[in-house]
């Protein structure tokens, strides 16, 4: 140990220009939101954003703020990089190796500065800062972490890199290809599901998120990875092995699954091949029929009805949604066959106790676009020539169906402040009506949200369907400062492709909601809400349709409750007593069940109006 | 006791055998020199030696240890200074010192401020503001100043002007008369090795050549000059240990490699009946070209 701390403190008296810039922007970075909010927000007055002046400060400082943070993340990959390679793994000259030093001790001293040089400081600024606006000590320790955690990932963006390449100017194209992977990724897993492969509408809509940090907080075995990467550089003092965990890492990215990010490149094999537990439901209880019919039979040359799945049983009463997974083929006269498949989205709700069914006694699903529009089975381009026989329909319902008011499955995670995660709290039950609007909160026409903290924007992932269904809606990101102010930042990222309807999810899916629990009342964070755009380069306003004009910065963002009926407001005071209170809750929807459920049709013959006679 | 024993050591970059089953023993207390051209493979060696590469075939034991499993313990025990050797420039001689001081626990005050005396070194200049040689000659001071019993220097000659290069041997020989410490050497400046070997390697193209104790070695070297006293030229009974034999006029010359004084002159008398022998030692250098130009004729 006492070696190890020589060894930092010497990697300290060369960097610590560098890092006295670094604390120097760590406390920059913490006083000026906080001096923003000191000169501008008087909750006695009415709501300060309203006012341009207001605004135009907001966004002066954010501007600064931004920067600060550009150059922070980058001033930490520097120290991180400089750190690694001033006792470089790699370079077989480094004067490290030739002293009496084990690896081990190298890098438990690398380990030893980051900790003491970099984490804490930040740990520091951020205990103070939360110290400073009145945490209590008993939730103090639990909100700190978040931005420590973050710390970390920058750094070892630096660190990986610089003990992989040898010489500086590979370390530095490492880091940039590397931060470009991560946002590239970042963004594009949230579109995937969707079709997207094209990220161009992103830039251009400003919702390329740039956020390096958040990819690899995301997932804590890319840390898991590159600290492993540079632990076996030491420790072995070879390149090889840790190329090899590299070159692993990639690869399993690809085909784990729910742990990296690199899921969203290949969610259609997730969907067939990761149905661990199969409902035990019997294949000859199914069948797809065409409206008006009860078992398989002749279809309309254009299918504009909704296609009804019976006898599928599911376990929780309720609401349920499912995503579907069709594959079909057909055969022609000639006997060739082709297939083709689709992805879409069902939901279906029913009221009996265990058996969710509509008045029919059947679950409805709904939303079934490729058949409803004849867009995918395509019936009328001759491609289904009245010869043709549809030969196989395979439906595949995949592992969730989340239901709604299941209160074993349903656990929320209690933020705290500045996007913190405390403790994570059980909600028994929340009935149902409490989704429903309140009034008196519903009436409030804009509250706006202003973190004090720190950039730390949780990201909820494709929630539209579970939702709210005609929501056009990817991701939601959250912030919370509460108990002192109630000052909540919240942002929606819509899907920039409108023609899309609906969402899905093939993960067990989070969502947001304020929850008071004097008053027992809760508030689905996404009843309505301002769309915006997160990015860490300062821009302009921006206007989404929503109606409002706002900024959109991270630290400046703007929640809206429309009232849905054109009431009269509530008074802020009321409001703001609604809010004292409250807490924003992250619930959790455990996926109820994981399985498939093959439908066969057997020769389904277009009904003959549509038929084309065959040719002489 | 060999301090450096290697069986079969080899090394490959890709399809290049950088070094080819080199077999080494540095016996305690020598001043061993690894001569060779440059890409001989003596580098190479070193750091196989010092664990800074892998060996791809045979093994090499370093003060008794497996060269890949060379711990802190053994490396206490070594010095190591090679040309090119990256040092942390931004410190100060003195800061590089204090630095290296905390991970040996024999490190001796008395003899680094000694060194840093006798190598003229401003202590408080950074290292980076150095010339190549008093770069040289601090990392020599770090590897000094704790007397290690094993001294291995990569190349330190190259590229010192010769007042340094001199000032240089001068402190090594000077610093290693003090005590039972073996110097490991490679180097290709054979006039510098010769003051200061006692133990010399020739290395070329990845293979030993020969190795041998330098006083042997100029024992059985002469360069011979024979004036014959008629046209008696040598015949193909010519002994196989006689290289770069040429003849002008009456006068014969070639180097034995095998002298012994009177054997050779009775096998020249054999030869040459009634010829005129003079022998005449031989300086390292003029060696270990005859050498190399035998081995690539593949006479030797």
């Amino acid at each position: 140990m006492k070696l190890a701390w020589h060894i930092a403190k010497k990697d300290f008296r060369r960097l610590w220009p560098l890092l006295a810039l670094w604390w120097g922007m760590l406390v920059l970075g913490t006083l000026f939101p906080a001096m923003d909010s000191r000169h501008n927000f008087d909750s006695t007055q009415t709501w300060p954003w309203d006012y341009k002046a207001y605004q135009n400060t907001m966004r002066y400082w954010e501007v600064r703020f931004f920067a600060l943070e550009a150059w922070n993340i980058i001033l930490l990959l520097v120290i991180g990089a400089a750190a690694i390679r001033a006792d470089s793994p790699i370079k077989t000259f480094a004067h490290w190796r030739t002293l009496p030093q084990s690896g081990r001790r190298i890098f438990g001293a690398k380990i030893l500065f980051f900790a003491v040089f970099c984490v804490l400081p930040a740990a520091l600024v951020n205990l103070v800062e939360k110290i400073a606006y009145g945490f209590p000590l008993a939730e103090l320790f639990a909100g700190l972490g978040w931005y420590e955690w973050k710390i970390v990932a920058c750094l070892a963006l630096g660190v990986m890199p610089s003990a992989l390449f040898r010489r500086p100017f590979l370390t530095v194209a490492g880091v940039l290809a590397f931060y470009c992977l991560c946002v590239v990724l970042f963004d594009l897993s949230d579109y995937w599901f969707l079709g997207m492969p094209n990220i161009w509408p992103l830039f251009q809509n400003n919702e390329a998120s740039l956020n390096l940090s958040s990819f690899i907080v995301w997932s804590n075995l890319w840390l898991a990875m590159i600290v492993g990467v540079v632990a076996c550089q030491y420790l072995t003092r070879r390149g090889w092995p840790a190329y090899v965990i590299l070159i692993l890492g990639v690869v399993l990215a690809q085909t784990s699954q729910g742990v990296w990010t690199f899921d969203f490149m290949a969610p259609y094999s997730y969907l067939s091949l990761s149905l661990p537990n199969p409902e035990p439901v019997a294949a000859d209880t199914l069948q797809v029929v065409s409206p008006g019919q009860q078992k398989a039979g002749p279809i309309k040359s254009e299918i504009e009805c909704d296609w009804v799945v019976s006898g599928l049983r599911t376990r929780q009463p309720g609401e349920a949604w499912f995503p579907l997974w069709s594959k079909w083929t057909t055969e022609d006269s000639d006997g060739k066959k082709s297939s083709d498949s689709e992805f879409s989205w069902a939901s279906a709700w029913g009221n009996n106790a265990d058996f969710p069914l509509n008045e029919e006694g059947v679950l409805k699903a709904l939303g079934f676009t490729g058949l409803q529009k004849g867009k995918y089975l395509n019936w009328t381009d001759n491609k289904f020539s009245p010869g043709n026989q549809l030969s196989g329909l395979k439906i595949i319902i995949p592992p969730h169906a989340v239901p709604k008011n299941s209160p074993a499955k349903l656990t929320g995670e209690y933020i705290l402040g500045a996007g913190t995660l405390s403790r994570i709290v059980d909600i028994p039950a929340i009935p149902s009506a409490q989704f429903a609007r309140t009034p008196d909160i519903f009436k409030i026409t804009s509250i706006h949200f202003e973190p004090r903290n720190d950039f730390d924007i949780f990201r909820l992932r494709k929630p539209a369907v579970i939702a709210h269904p005609s929501v056009i809606m990817i991701s939601v990101d959250l912030l919370l400062q509460s108990l002192t102010s109630a000052q909540l930042p919240l942002a929606a990222n819509r899907d920039p492709w409108p023609m899309i309807q609906q969402g899905v999810s093939m993960e067990p899916i989070n969502f947001y909601i304020l929850w008071n629990p004097q008053r027992r009342q809760t508030l689905p964070a996404v009843q309505s809400y301002n769309v915006g755009a997160r990015t860490w380069i300062p821009t302009s306003a921006h206007n989404f349709g929503s109606g409002l004009d706002f900024v959109t910065y991270p630290s400046s963002l703007i929640f809206q409750f429309y009232p849905s009926d054109g009431a009269a407001e509530t008074s802020i005071q009321e409001a703001q007593a609604w809010l004292a209170d409250a807490r924003l809750v992250k619930l959790r929807f455990t996926p109820e069940r994981l399985f498939t459920v093959p439908v066969s049709i057997d020769l389904v013959t277009p009904p003959p109006s549509s038929a084309t006679p065959p040719a002489p | 006791m060999n301090v450096i024993e290697t069986h079969g050591l080899t090394r490959r970059f890709g399809r290049l055998e950088a070094v080819h089953g080199l077999d080494l023993a540095v016996p305690q207390g020598a001043v061993y020199a690894l001569l060779g051209p440059n890409g001989a493979g003596k580098s190479t060696t070193i750091k196989m030696l010092m664990n800074l590469l892998l060996p791809t075939g045979g093994e090499a034991r370093v003060l008794g240890a497996d060269s890949r499993q060379l711990s802190p313990r053994e490396l206490e025990r070594i010095g190591y200074v090679a040309d090119g050797m990256e040092l942390p420039e931004w410190m100060s001689v003195r800061q590089f010192l204090d630095y290296c001081r905390v991970f040996y626990p024999r490190w001796d005050d008395a003899l680094e401020k000694k060194l840093l005396r006798a190598f003229e070194l401003p202590p408080e200049r950074k290292l980076k503001h150095l010339s190549r040689g008093m770069k040289m000659k601090a990392a020599l001071i770090g590897a000094l100043a704790y007397h290690p019993e094993l001294l291995i220097l990569d190349e330190p000659f190259s590229g010192l002007d010769p007042v340094v290069r001199d000032d240089f041997i001068s402190g090594l020989i000077e610093t290693s008369a003090q005590g039972n410490w073996t110097i490991f050497i490679s180097s290709h400046d054979i006039e510098d090795i010769e003051r200061l070997a006692d133990w010399v390697g020739v290395i070329e193209n990845g293979r030993l050549r020969f190795a041998e104790e330098l006083e042997s070695l100029q024992r059985r070297f002469r360069r011979i000059e024979v004036t014959r006293t008629g046209s008696n030229a040598t015949g193909p009974t010519r002994p196989a240990t006689w290289l770069n034999y040429e003849e002008a006029g009456m006068l014969s010359r070639f180097i034995d490699t095998a002298y012994a004084p009177q054997e050779t002159e009775n096998r020249c008398r054999e030869i040459f009946p009634g010829a005129t022998v003079t022998a005449t030692p031989l300086p390292l250098r003029e060696i270990y070209v005859t050498l190399a130009r035998a081995s690539r004729s593949q006479t030797l």
